[in-house]
């Protein structure tokens, strides 16, 4: 007999994933619960158990392939091979028998979609789609049948087309063809100029929430420096002391809780704006930027503001180190309400971030280094120097906002007493 | 547009004036094209207005009635004499098929489509040669609509002579009701003249070669109309063979072979053939642009109606399919909008529509059929005798059965027979396009005291729940 694993729902609204590798080949045996694939989501990277033991007859897709939810994802087979061979050559003559059936009726058989083959479960035969989505379907050039709706029973509506419609590559001409060519050159032919990458995944979400923000939101930048010779003199003498308790200590968290100490007194920018509202959040949930191999993530750090340096050093590395590995949960990516990206070690000075969506501010860190300043004194000296770069939202805050709010994280950071006096929630 | 000897030029042409070639016309002319419709008929319509739905309907109806007057003596309604002059009801429904033409070429007009009486034939993939009694002359087109129909299907062995084998174009004029009538073929057009003439007094057989009728129908649909059937005087011989038959005196005699390979003779006034239709594609010229039809003389289209020809459509009957005038329509819309660019492709369900007494209507799958498949289903059926309208009314004959998917509850079809379910049918059509669950139905209120109330009972009973009639729990529910 023949089993067929279907990918299944992962949740979220997760409609399909790549698949990055298969850990296990045809002929392998394989039991319940063993991992047999790893598929990168638009959320992260996750391994797949079996459900069920048995030996691989049939893996469905290749690798670098996208998976969609409700597929065959491969075929088991178990012991009884030869009773096999009967039942199928049974059921395949009745499939043989409906379609001749149908040939009587052009009408019926035209409107069955060449996709259909690959569809065997009867119940999917009709999609479920109202007419109207059907006709925006066919506009968008989506084949519904390679779709599973988000709605009850897969049920597809409006917002499903519009997504698949966004991710179909190039697979429209069928339904375009002769409405005028929008023919995009093949990817696959040899000695190609050019290199199509499928916008999908992480680079994918990236895309979409950059859009979203840059499309809804009014962005103003705002530029500064702290002075951080003090700053990097504590976690100089602190080193020690994190490093026995398993920490890095970076200048990070320091900015992390400066940030949630002026929020507090900023309440806007840390705010979202929402179907004609201001929402100013009381929580404070930073999201801090991680360069991973797969594009930027941006897992969330909660209650900043209650949270000692150390600890906020400890999940700062956990969580990077998590991105990195792509083991990231999906919670952990959401829910922020500010958020910092730290572009410093790489170098740069100020640079323009993008808010991360829905927040109404993220601040830019650029590299600390050894600048002459004029001090107190009128006299040239050398010291560290932060550069700040704070993009707020003017529908929501103003410069003046932005300005006194960087201008008292300038003052932690150049004296961080400070943030041991001002610490706790106010 | 002159027709003379010059080439003229319009952007689409369609070959055709049927429900697929007027519909297609009046939609390519809203959205902005330059339309020529050519007919072979002096008015447009095709067969179905001209001979076929609404000619059938309008005797259908007016039988109907005739049939009635009797039966409302329970009401307290008497007639003395009853009398029926069946010229003038042909006169009658002249009328209306003529008031209803003149109206598509009043649309016409109005939307500045070109109509021209005379018969096509393409030349090429650009050009079509019109012949009409003023002559040859050629038109050059962009696109084109092939939209000729069918026409009656002959049996070698009953060749038609328009006096006593008659089709159905043939017996829907004739001026005199026939004592007794004979129809080859148990199809609907073949039920519906049979209604007709059964209502009317004639003595009506029925020989159908296939073992059973209306295959489409679920058995107790089909079994509640063989009994109406009879009632009406109507016999139905299945599993029967017509062989040959012979003149005899005013009368054709008929020679039959039963299943058991028995003979056996049949006498009547007149023969109606009614074994189905073939296309219209004789003629048309098709050679010249290289289309072929298939095996059974329709031409192959897509999706879109587009045959293999790209500029060149083919919508109606011609077509195949379910030969009926909504599906020309349908398509004639597909190809319009395909012409002009638009994304628009075939995807729809096409009801059904017998107007036979009772009617019968039916839309998406069959129980039967929906088995076949693969489904795992629930049904439900509701009769009209428990309805409070349709007491009143006297036409308690029928009932409407829903099918759904067991699982997800989604309606599959829904089949009915009974009083004007020709009009109740759109409710399920609009139901299983809009993938609707048994209780979108239930939740949706049908008014009191309606026929449609046995749509929403029917969908009750699939749940298990019919108000006005006992159900006992249904196991397959609770499990
Ligand atoms: C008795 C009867 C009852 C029916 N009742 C119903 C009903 O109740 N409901 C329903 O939906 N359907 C009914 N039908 C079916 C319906 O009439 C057809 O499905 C419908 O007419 C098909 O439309 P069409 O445009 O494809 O073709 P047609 O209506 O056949 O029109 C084709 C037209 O093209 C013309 N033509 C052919 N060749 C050429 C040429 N070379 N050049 C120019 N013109 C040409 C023909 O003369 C005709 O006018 C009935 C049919 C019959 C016979």
């Amino acid at each position: 007999m023949e089993k067929e694993f279907i990918f299944p729902d992962l949740g979220e609204g997760i409609t399909e994933g790549e698949l990055i590798k298969w850990l296990v080949s045809t002929g392998d045996y394989v039991n319940e619960d063993q991992e047999i694939a790893e598929i990168e989501t638009d959320k992260a990277l996750v391994s797949i158990p079996s459900a069920f033991s048995g030996k691989i007859k049939k893996l469905c897709y290749e690798e670098n392939q996208t998976v969609k939810v409700g597929t065959a994802l491969l075929i088991y087979e178990t012991d009884e091979t030869s009773q096999t061979e009967d039942t199928k050559s049974d059921s395949l003559k009745e499939t043989e028998n409906t379609q001749s059936n149908r040939e009587k009726d052009p009408i019926i058989n035209k409107k069955k979609p060449q996709t259909e083959q690959s569809i065997q479960n009867t119940t999917h035969l009709l999609p479920l789609a109202t007419p109207a989505t059907r006709k925006l379907a066919r506009e968008l050039g989506v084949d519904l049948h390679s779709i599973k709706g988000s709605g009850k029973d897969g049920r597809i509506i409006d917002d499903d087309i519009q997504k698949a419609a966004n991710k179909t590559e190039i697979s429209s001409e069928e339904l375009t063809e002769g409405l005028g060519s929008k023919t995009k050159p093949s990817p696959s032919e040899k000695a190609s100029p050019y290199e199509a990458i499928p916008l999908k995944g992480i680079r994918r979400k990236i895309a979409e929430s950059m859009q979203a923000s840059h499309q809804e939101m009014v962005m103003v930048t705002h530029m500064d420096e702290a002075r951080v010779d003090k700053l990097l003199e504590i976690r100089k003498e602190k080193a020690e002391l994190a490093k026995s308790r398993g920490i890095k200590l970076t200048l990070l968290p320091f900015i992390l809780k400066a940030c949630s100490i002026a929020l507090q007194d900023h309440p806007y920018l840390n705010a979202s704006l929402q179907e004609e509202s201001i929402f100013l959040k009381k929580y404070y949930h930073f999201g801090f930027a991680v360069d991973t191999d797969a594009g930027l993530m941006v897992p969330v750090i909660r209650d900043v503001n209650k949270k000692s340096i150390f600890k906020l050093a400890k999940e700062l590395t956990e969580l990077s180190a998590r991105a990195r590995e792509r083991k990231i949960d999906l919670e952990e990516l959401q829910n922020h309400t500010f958020s910092i990206t730290n572009i410093g070690s790489l170098g740069g000075i100020f640079f323009t971030p993008i808010i991360h969506h829905p927040d109404s501010a993220i601040l830019g860190i650029g590299r600390t280094q050894q600048k002459p300043i004029v001090d107190q004194n009128k006299k040239i000296v050398p010291a560290y120097m932060l550069p700040l770069a704070l993009t707020f939202d003017h529908r929501i805050a103003d410069g003046a906002t932005a300005a006194r709010f960087v201008n008292q994280v300038i003052s932690y950071l150049e004296d961080p007493d400070l943030l041991l006096l001002e610490e706790g929630e106010n | 547009m002159v027709v003379g000897d010059l080439s003229e030029s319009t952007e689409v042409a369609i070959l055709g004036g049927g429900p697929g070639g007027f519909v297609a016309a009046i939609r390519l002319a809203q959205l902005g094209k330059d339309v020529t419709v050519i007919s072979k008929d002096p008015l447009p319509g095709g067969t179905c207005l001209q001979r076929g739905c609404i000619p059938s309907k309008a005797l259908i109806e007016a039988a109907k009635h005739f049939a009635s007057i009797p039966q409302l003596s329970e009401m307290g309604i008497h007639t003395k004499e009853l009398k029926i002059d069946f010229s003038e009801t042909q006169k009658w429904k002249e009328k209306k098929v003529k008031q209803l033409s003149e109206g598509i070429l009043q649309l016409f007009k109005q939307y500045k489509i070109n109509f021209i009486h005379a018969e096509g034939k393409f030349l090429s993939t650009k050009e079509i040669e019109i012949h009409s009694t003023q002559g040859l002359s050629k038109l050059n087109f962009e696109h084109a609509v092939i939209a000729t129909g069918s026409q009656a299907k002959e049996l070698p062995s009953f060749p038609f002579d328009k006096k006593k084998i008659l089709s159905s174009r043939e017996i829907l004029s004739i001026e005199k009701i026939p004592q007794s009538l004979t129809i080859i073929g148990g199809g609907y057009i073949g039920l519906e003249i049979a209604g007709v003439f059964g209502h009317l007094g004639t003595e009506v057989h029925i020989i159908e070669v296939l073992p059973d009728i209306l295959p489409s129908l679920d058995k107790e649909l089909r079994q509640i109309f063989l009994r109406q059937l009879k009632k009406q005087n109507i016999s139905l011989q299945v599993s029967c063979k017509p062989l040959s038959y012979q003149m005899k005196q005013e009368k054709i005699l008929l020679r039959l072979q039963l299943n058991d390979q028995s003979e056996q003779d049949l006498e009547s006034e007149l023969l109606l053939v009614a074994v189905g239709r073939t296309p219209v594609t004789q003629g048309l010229g098709l050679e010249n642009i290289a289309l072929k039809t298939d095996a059974r003389g329709f031409l192959k289209i897509n999706p879109h109606c587009q045959t293999e020809k790209k500029n060149i459509y083919a919508i109606g009957d011609v077509a195949g399919g379910m030969m009926l005038a909504h599906k020309a329509f349908a398509e004639a819309k597909i190809a319009a909008a395909h012409i002009c660019g638009q994304a628009a492709a075939w995807d729809q369900q096409v009801p059904a529509v017998i107007f036979t007494d009772p009617e019968i209507a039916y839309v998406g799958l069959s129980e039967t059929e929906a088995k076949a498949k693969g489904f795992e289903v629930i049904t439900g059926m509701f009769p009209f005798a428990a309805l409070g309208r349709a007491q009143t009314m006297d036409k308690t004959e029928g009932v409407i059965k829903s099918i759904a998917e067991k699982n997800t509850q989604r309606i599959l079809g829904i089949q009915m027979i009974g009083p004007q379910v020709s009009d109740l049918i759109s409710e399920a059509t609009l139901a299983i396009e809009m993938g609707a669950r048994l209780e979108d139905l239930e939740l949706t209120i049908h008014p009191h005291p309606t026929l449609s109330e046995a749509v929403g009972e029917s969908i009750e009973s699939a749940l298990g729940i019919p108000i006005h009639r006992y159900q006992r729990k249904k196991t397959s529910l609770t499990s």
